[in-house]
């Protein structure tokens, strides 16, 4: 089997076939017949007309696939370009994604260097796009961008209310009992509701406040905490109720803050009291487990997060 | 020539006082004659000492004060006098004469003889003398300007907790206290955190191996809700229920109210199983707003903080 194999394998190739014709001195008048188209590897004989007609047919494929990617590559151009223009909205980076799907599904069907530079520069423009001017990552907080500041970030529109606080608290029963009980219900199926839905959630300590950051950042994939004080004081409008921040508190004693920090590991919080709530200035120090009826919190994230979370719901809606 | 008349005159005006001149040489004569021929008293000196006359003496109060063992965690000075008595005193000598002849070097042909009646008063002498004069009872006295009163045994219990709260300082190694008496004058202490440990009864033992995972601390208070304007007691017990020896537990008041701040209670060592209390006292300020007041009461040892053990300090203050 494997002789005869390898002989297949050899007689496809004329030359060597009439060599061994000879040597063999098998079938000698064969050699003699004109014209006989050479045997094709499987045996198959050759039809060149048919050949012929394959090639042609092969290349008016490729020629017909030329002039549609040439059409699908300037259509992608121009809708690139249209999309740069808006760049700035999600409309704009929405047509880029569609842009970079299109160039990536005909990558896959052939390879093209044009199709490879231009997925390249779509993917750099995507990139670069300006952060969303907003975005939400769960009902009830609607991040704005703060660009006022520098550097910019995203912080929530107003602080975070009852409303989307008891979210956190269904999902963290350990919580429910670090919160005033006048502020929320809990229904016999664990269920949590508030009795003001709409007003800022206030009396929470700063580790409450900030494990509300850390559960938001996992619930929509981000990176969430409380502002820090610059950024709070950055806020438009000034918030209503006083806010805790990120920002640690050193206080006028320096070997004072050393024993906190370092011997008792206490680390005392700004609070922006804007509603004078403490009372002893704008921005005071204070324990992170203090809770106060007008201390409140707000939720800071950096752009990235704000153009990740943007570029995952265009895609999610772009899904078929 | 023309000097001679000068000189003629001069000599016209002495010979008017010849006479005088000649009388008062007589004298002169006639005395040194007396002196020569009558023996020259014999020399007096002063013989032994007969006594030290007081002519005066002079005494001044002064005030001696150092740290006695505490008693109930409160610490005490023991405050006694001491008069510093200055006696001046002239000596009183007997009179010796002497008698030998003239040029006679021979000490043993020199004759002394008491002057029966005569005496020799020597220059005044100072004589400084340190009398104690016993415990400094029921008497008023003041400590770094602040007023107290001592005990009928001369002890002043530092109620107002002075001492620990120059402890409290995190730089001070050493408090100095100066304790003032209206008729004694002050007394300087200088009192480093070793003595005052010492005379706690603080295990200031720092053994190794020393752990820390069996510390058991609570912090309670008296009375729990306190009014502005009163004061109240709190007390830090811990207990190690580890294996292992602990070694320098020290626990601290963090808090943004300068009343409740910075107060430190000094456990010391602990062997396993060993539990001790220390109390401080504190006064909520006459202003205090009522509603809760927040801390954390923070905890270290030999090996550091030991943040998972820190107490959350909640007060709730009552309307005057």
């Amino acid at each position: 089997m494997r002789t005869s194999a390898s002989l297949g394998v050899l007689l496809s190739c004329p030359l060597l076939a009439l060599a061994l014709n000879g040597w063999l001195g098998a079938q000698p008048a064969a050699a003699a017949e004109p014209a006989r188209p050479a045997v094709a590897a499987e045996g198959e004989p050759r039809f060149p007309a048919l050949e012929e007609i394959d090639k042609k047919e092969r290349e008016e494929q490729a020629r017909r696939f030329e002039q549609k990617r040439l059409v699908q590559l300037a259509d992608l151009k121009r809708l690139v370009q249209s999309a740069v223009s808006r760049i700035s909205t999600d409309d704009g980076v929405s047509a880029l994604l569609r842009s970079e799907r299109t160039l990536v599904q005909m990558q896959q069907e052939k390879g093209d260097p044009r199709v490879t530079a231009m997925l390249g520069d779509v993917r750099r423009r995507i990139a670069t796009a300006p952060p969303p001017r907003a975005f939400q990552p769960l009902p009830g907080v609607e991040m704005v961008l703060v660009d006022a500041a520098q550097p910019a970030f995203y912080a929530s529109r107003r602080p975070v209310t009852w409303g989307t606080f008891v979210a956190f608290l269904a999902e963290t029963p350990a919580e429910r009992s670090r919160v005033p009980a006048d502020r929320v219900r809990v229904a016999a199926d664990g269920s949590v509701t508030a009795t003001d839905a709409e007003a800022p959630a206030t009396q929470v300590t700063w580790a409450s406040a900030n494990a509300f950051c850390e559960w938001l950042g996992r619930k929509a994939a981000g990176r969430y905490g409380l502002p820090a004080l610059p950024q709070a004081k950055a806020l438009t409008p000034p918030p209503a109720v006083s806010l805790w921040t990120s920002t640690e508190w050193q206080g006028p004693d320096e070997a004072e803050w050393r024993v906190r920090s370092t011997r008792l590991g206490v680390v005392m919080l700004v609070v922006l009291d804007t509603a004078r709530v403490l009372g002893a200035g704008e921005a005071v120090g204070d324990v992170p487990t203090a809770h106060y009826e007008r201390l409140g919190f707000a939720v800071a994230s950096d752009l990235a997060t704000g153009v990740e979370h943007r570029l995952r719901c265009l895609k999610a809606e772009l899904q078929p | 020539m023309s000097a001679f008349p000068q000189i003629s005159s001069s000599v016209a005006v002495r010979g008017r006082s010849r006479g005088w001149a000649a009388l008062a040489l007589g004298l002169g004569l006639g005395v040194l004659g007396t002196a020569c021929v009558t023996p020259p008293p014999p020399e007096t000196y002063r013989g032994r000492l007969l006594e030290k006359r007081v002519v005066k003496t002079e005494t001044v109060g002064r005030l001696a004060a150092e740290l006695a063992p505490a008693v109930e965690g409160r610490l005490r000075l023991a405050l006694t006098g001491a008069d510093l008595v200055t006696v001046h005193e002239q000596p009183v000598y007997e009179t010796v004469q002497e008698f030998k002849a003239e040029n006679e070097t021979d000490r043993t042909r020199i004759r002394r003889e008491l002057v029966p009646g005569k005496l020799i008063e020597g220059a005044v002498e100072q004589r400084h003398e340190k009398r104690a004069a016993g415990p400094l009872a029921d008497a008023d006295v003041t400590v770094n300007g602040q007023p107290f009163r001592t005990g009928p045994d001369g002890l002043l219990t530092d109620n107002q907790e002075l001492i620990l709260r120059l402890l409290d300082a995190p730089k001070s190694t050493e408090v100095t206290l100066t304790v003032v008496h209206a008729k004694r004058g002050q007394a300087i202490v200088r009192l480093a955190r070793a003595d005052v440990l010492q005379a706690l009864g603080v295990n200031v033992d720092n053994r190794r191996p020393a752990g820390q995972d069996g510390l058991q601390v609570t912090l309670t208070w008296e009375p729990r809700e306190p009014r502005a304007g009163d004061g109240l007691r709190g007390t830090v017990q811990v207990r190690n229920a580890g294996p292992k020896f602990v070694a320098c537990v020290e626990t601290r008041t963090v808090s943004r109210l300068a009343w409740l701040d910075g107060r430190s209670f000094y456990i010391g060592g602990l062997e396993p199983g060993q539990a001790r209390s220390f109390s401080r006292a504190f006064a909520v300020p006459a202003g205090q707003a009522p509603g809760e007041c927040f801390g954390i009461l923070g905890v270290w040892d030999l090996l550091g903080a030991v943040s998972d053990r820190n107490v959350p300090i909640s007060l709730a203050v009552q309307p005057r």
